[in-house]
């Protein structure tokens, strides 16, 4: 079941009655159950990987928590983080990565009779570990305690709203409102139904409608002209914007009917005036979670290279957002060049401030 | 080192990290106060504070600092040794 499929207009509306009639210290618990119904709903087996991810998750909170010494606090972390990046370069990478050898074998006319292992990738586990990690480093870094109730943890991790594609919330966000006790609050209606609507017609209308167009072209490029690539590559972004843009609304008008804010995925990215600016409008919560985990952090560490150390971790963090969305070339490339544009912006931004003295721009 | 002495030093790196002449600092001062301060820039800074003074910071204590403020207290305290 997927936001936009009518099992899921079944769904929320009696996770809604349930939660108005579970009492306010239990509605987590309700929210927990309906957020394992709801994943396993699509494949059971997932739910041993939310499951798994959870428990090591909690235990290792914990242990940072109860360490004294940060070398024994940072081989927990460290721990924890790869233990929940396992699972996500196997589905994520490992698959792609053995297939692009024997494709690439293939070429050689090299056809071994090894076995081509194929798993379904288990939706949203970019996005839940994600959200794992930066818990566990928050927890590292003091920013909050480890959480004793493992259920809260499960939720955390779990919760259906954002399981599938976001936003990626923070533990030091979502985790004292899931014990805050959340209340029903009709006031949030409207907003709420006003962002699902919006977010569906996004996704339905928009995102839907152009990919007809868009995947027709994509799918058979040699077959088109310049004309439509252009055009073809022109919609494309609209159509992303609109899909996880929408979806995303829509998640957070549903968490904001049940009385939970979650952050904002998108600011009106287009009007963005540079690519830094953009990377702030875009698919804000991941980027927050790159540069908080492992922008900053890089930074740090290159800060006695001057402007050079942050080139370099500006090229690490957008590599890593290209290789995140997808084990592709493609993705690769696309990731790389991020890093690029936003490594000669800030290489040129002495210079540019000048000018936008000079001529009075504005440059929000 | 004496507060005022911090201050004196501090602005000098800020000129220089920022290209800026006239910048004066206060106690609430923010990145949003100051052209040029971002994400991108704000390690630069770091860098060239811990140059100036001779000290080192944790990540830790920078997730910390929020105001000019903050900053100048953590100097003192790093100078005060």
């Amino acid at each position: 079941m997927v936001f936009t499929s009518l099992n899921f207009l079944l769904f929320f509306p009696a996770v809604i009655l349930l939660f108005y009639a579970t009492p306010i210290k239990f509605r987590w618990l309700t929210l927990l159950v309906a957020s394992y119904f709801f994943y396993l709903n699509i494949e059971p087996v997932f739910g041993l990987l939310t499951a798994f991810i959870t428990v090591s998750t909690y235990i290792f909170t914990r242990l940072i928590d109860k360490a004294e010494e940060d070398s024994k606090k940072s081989v927990f972390m460290y721990i924890n983080i790869a233990i929940i990046l396992l699972p996500l370069f196997f589905f994520k990478y490992f698959i792609p990565i053995n297939e692009g050898i024997f494709d690439m074998l293939e070429t050689y006319d090299m056809r071994w009779g090894l076995p081509r292992i194929s798993f379904l990738l288990p939706v949203g586990i970019s996005y839940y570990t994600f959200m794992a990690i930066g818990y566990t480093i928050d927890v590292y870094n003091e920013e909050m305690e480890a959480e004793k109730n493992m259920g809260i943890v499960a939720l955390f991790i779990a919760f259906f709203p954002l399981v599938l594609s976001g936003p990626i919330e923070r533990a030091t966000n979502m985790i004292p409102q899931f014990k805050s006790g959340m209340k029903l609050d009709p006031t949030n209606f409207s907003p709420g139904l006003q962002m699902m609507l919006w977010g569906y017609f996004m996704k339905l209308v928009v995102a839907d409608r152009t990919a007809i167009y868009v995947d027709a072209i994509y799918n058979n490029v040699a077959n088109h002209n310049g004309n439509s690539i252009l055009l073809a590559s022109t919609l494309y972004p609209i159509q992303v914007y609109a899909d996880l843009g929408g979806y995303s609304l829509i998640a957070i008008g549903v968490s904001r009917i049940l009385g939970l804010e979650v952050m904002q995925n998108f600011n009106r990215p287009f009007f963005a005036t540079s690519m830094a600016v953009f990377w702030r409008r875009w698919h804000i919560s991941l980027i927050k979670w790159l540069t908080d985990y492992v922008y900053t952090p890089l930074a740090f560490s290159f800060r006695t290279y001057g402007i050079w150390g942050i080139v370099l971790a500006l090229m690490v963090t957008f590599i890593l957002s290209g290789i995140w969305h997808g084990a592709t070339l493609g993705f690769l490339v696309w990731g790389i060049l991020q890093g690029v544009f936003l490594s000669v912006e800030a290489l040129a931004n002495k210079r540019r401030s000048k000018l936008v003295k000079r001529f009075n721009w504005s440059q929000k | 080192m004496e507060r005022k002495e911090i201050i004196e030093k501090l602005t000098q790196v800020f000129h220089k990290t920022f290209d800026s002449t006239d910048l004066e600092l206060t106690n609430d001062m923010t990145a949003s106060d100051v052209d040029n301060w971002d994400s991108l820039t704000h390690m630069v800074l770091i860098g060239d504070v811990e140059k100036e003074f001779d000290i080192k910071f944790k990540l830790k204590e920078l997730n910390k600092m929020n105001t000019v403020g903050h900053l100048i207290d953590m100097v003192a305290v790093k100078t005060g040794r």
